[in-house]
């Protein structure tokens, strides 16, 4: 129940990297003690909002503890990404708002991949599964230029009256 | 010689509307895949969840390749270009299986195996795209082999016969005339009107230039295409030479022409296969050899036949070391073709040109095209041949003779001399038929052995200028269905020989 908390909150792909570098991280001191113990980097190294959902579940044994650890990594691992290119850097409500629109309406082991291409203009272009679309302004105004073009070189080569 | 690169680049990137080929096939198919892992000639890619087995798919940075095998979470891709592909590139699907531009647009031309140009011309116009990779044809559209398949070579010619439509391996080590042989062939074939296609397999681009520049000078370019990749292309690319070769040659035969196909050589195709399936992480098998490298060899020499319409005539070329024709290659390749001529590096170093060891050449199909006269004589030689052998090795011991030894010795000594042809002096059948009965008749009888070949030289200047001569002889030889009484004939009425020596 608590994996699914915590993998639950994951909206990205930098997110799921950041989080996945944490697990290997907590899972390389589980056997340490003192300065390097696990505690220690769950209170120093491990972001605060992430701790507070381990902690609760670390068994009461190392060996529970990275049984635990690696269930999260499987869990995490098994998340699918959809590929957005977008024109803007999008904010945290904008991210919020794309990735529960994704894990309502599609699924919700579903995260993002966000990429910056401002020569899109806007719109997007998605990626998914190996399937592509694209719904971006480029590809209208390109279309558009496509069907204009004979008429629009005319209008430029016409010499002005004299 | 135009950079492959730089061609293949443009065929790959470049539409006819002028946009990017991978914007266009990617707003088409609508599937897109990451190269996830590259491994030199072979890269893995994820993603393209429709993608079929020998689909052609493109990369964004240019560069193409096809796809070898699909696995459960990755498509791998079979490169065809030295171009680097990096982790993370995106490949796109172009929905078709691999096509070579096929036509009479590439008679007198050198391609690569994707119909790219590689003489200093204008890429081939007048060809269409048609699929590499097909099924041998069925039972029913072949036809017996019927017609001879002259070499210009007397020894092959009478002694290891060839027929149009039979698949003859040529073996042999490096360096022991092979080539040479081969081009004779060609040039004796394309003078008659066959189509004849020469693929190079992986060899030094010095050798495909020579080869180029060989057949300019012979003038028998028009009715030849030379597809050819050198050692330093991509794996992809040597691996589809073969597959294209016979796709241009099944083309021709289509039209109802007779082709000779020459793979030069396709052991260099099995090692280039080795080391892609190696780099694909299939199972070594015998040698390192791939488990299907039989297949590989064999899907592309059933290929080759006398058929209703058109023949193709194989010849596929294999190296040997040392003379060991028990190698795996060499032992495929001569249990899936029709027989094999062999060249010894023994007679090729004591001066034998061709090199053929008439006694480990083997054809099962050439004599049954044969006439009753050839036949017989080919079997009278070759009886005669192995008689010479023993007697000679019978010489080492340093015994003495008797008149009836030193006849068979005086008479194979001459026969040794009219054997020795110059490379390309092309040997027509019916006068190496002439001259071994003249020889058999005694006709050189008193002749030392120095003028002799001055002597052969003579009646082959006089066949093929004298068309009343060449007649005359041609006359002749279709007189006689036996060699016994051709050689009786020529003992009582030499003059047509005789007149014609100086």
């Amino acid at each position: 129940m608590s994996a699914n908390n915590l993998i639950s909150k994951i909206r990205t792909l930098d997110e799921k990297n950041k989080l996945n570098g944490e697990l290997d991280l907590m899972l390389a001191h589980l056997y340490e003690n003192k300065d390097t113990s696990l505690a220690s980097v769950l209170r120093s190294q491990i972001r605060a909002w992430v701790s507070d959902e381990i902690v609760p579940n670390l068994g009461e044994n190392s060996d529970d503890s990275e049984k635990y650890l690696k269930t999260l990594k499987t869990e995490l691992d098994k998340l699918r990404v959809l590929s957005l290119k977008i024109a803007f850097e999008p904010t945290e409500t904008s991210i919020d708002k794309f990735s529960s629109y994704v894990k309502n309406t599609i699924a919700d082991d579903i995260i993002i991949d966000f990429e910056i291409d401002p020569r899109i203009y806007g719109g997007a272009q998605i990626t998914f599964n190996g399937e592509y679309r694209d719904f971006s302004l480029k590809r209208l105004f390109d279309d558009e230029y496509a069907q204009k073009e004979t008429e629009l070189k005319e209008l430029v080569s016409k010499k002005p009256q004299s | 010689m135009q950079d492959t690169n730089e061609n293949f680049k443009s065929k790959f990137t470049d539409s006819p509307q002028g946009e990017s080929k991978f914007s266009y096939y990617l707003e088409k198919i609508g599937e897109i895949g990451f190269v996830e892992q590259n491994l030199h000639s072979l890269v893995y890619v994820s993603g393209l969840p429709e993608v079929h087995p020998g689909e052609t798919v493109i990369f964004e940075r240019g560069g193409a390749g096809q796809v070898f095998t699909l696995n459960k979470d990755y498509v791998e891709v079979l490169l065809f270009s030295n171009s680097e592909v990096v982790v993370g590139t995106k490949v796109v699907r172009t929905g078709e299986t691999l096509k070579v531009p096929i036509g009479k647009g590439l008679l007198g031309r050198v391609i690569n195996p994707l119909g790219v140009a590689l003489d200093d011309r204008p890429t081939p116009t007048d060809v269409s795209g048609v699929i590499v990779d097909k099924a041998p044809p069925k039972i029913v559209e072949r036809a017996t082999p019927d017609k001879p398949m002259e070499t210009g070579v007397s020894l092959v010619d009478v002694v290891v016969p060839l027929a149009k439509g039979q698949r003859e391996l040529i073996i042999g080590d490096r360096k022991t005339g092979k080539t040479e042989f081969l081009l004779q062939t060609i040039i004796s074939q394309a003078y008659k009107g066959a189509i004849c296609i020469y693929a190079v397999i992986g060899q030094k681009r010095t050798d495909i230039l020579n080869l180029a520049g060989f057949f300019k000078d012979e003038k028998a370019f028009k009715n030849t295409i030379i597809v050819a990749s050198s050692s330093s292309e991509a794996s992809g690319i040597v691996y589809l030479t073969p597959y294209t070769a016979m796709t241009i040659a099944e083309y021709f035969r289509d039209l109802g022409m007779d082709v000779v196909l020459i793979l030069d050589d396709m052991t260099t195709h099995a090692r280039v296969y080795r080391e892609i399936s190696l780099l694909g992480r299939r199972f070594p098998g015998r040698s390192s050899y791939p488990g299907d490298i039989f297949y590989l060899h064999a899907k592309i020499v059933e290929r080759a036949g006398n058929f209703k319409k058109g023949s193709i005539t194989l010849l596929p070329v294999a190296e040997s070391l040392l003379g060991d024709l028990s190698g795996y290659i060499q032992t495929n390749l001569m249990s899936m073709t029709d027989g094999h001529i062999f060249f010894d590096i023994n007679l090729y170093n004591d001066g034998k040109r061709p090199a053929v060891n008439p006694f480990l050449s083997v054809t099962r199909v050439g004599r049954q095209v044969q006439s009753k006269l050839l036949k017989d004589a080919g079997r009278e030689i070759i009886g005669f041949l192995v008689s010479y052998d023993r007697m000679k090795q019978f010489l080492h011991f340093g015994a003495e003779v008797g008149q009836s030894a030193r006849n068979i010795l005086a008479l194979g000594t001459k026969v040794d001399v009219f054997f020795n042809q110059a490379n390309f002096s092309n040997m027509d059948v019916n006068l190496s038929l002439l001259i071994l009965s003249g020889l058999w008749a005694g006709i050189w009888e008193d002749k030392e052995n120095t003028n002799l070949k001055r002597s052969f030289e003579q009646i082959m200047l006089c066949f093929n200028t004298d068309e009343q001569y060449k007649k005359q002889v041609t006359d002749l030889i279709s007189k006689h269905q036996k060699f016994a009484s051709l050689v009786t004939y020529l003992r009582r009425e030499g003059e047509i020989i005789k007149s014609k020596l100086t």
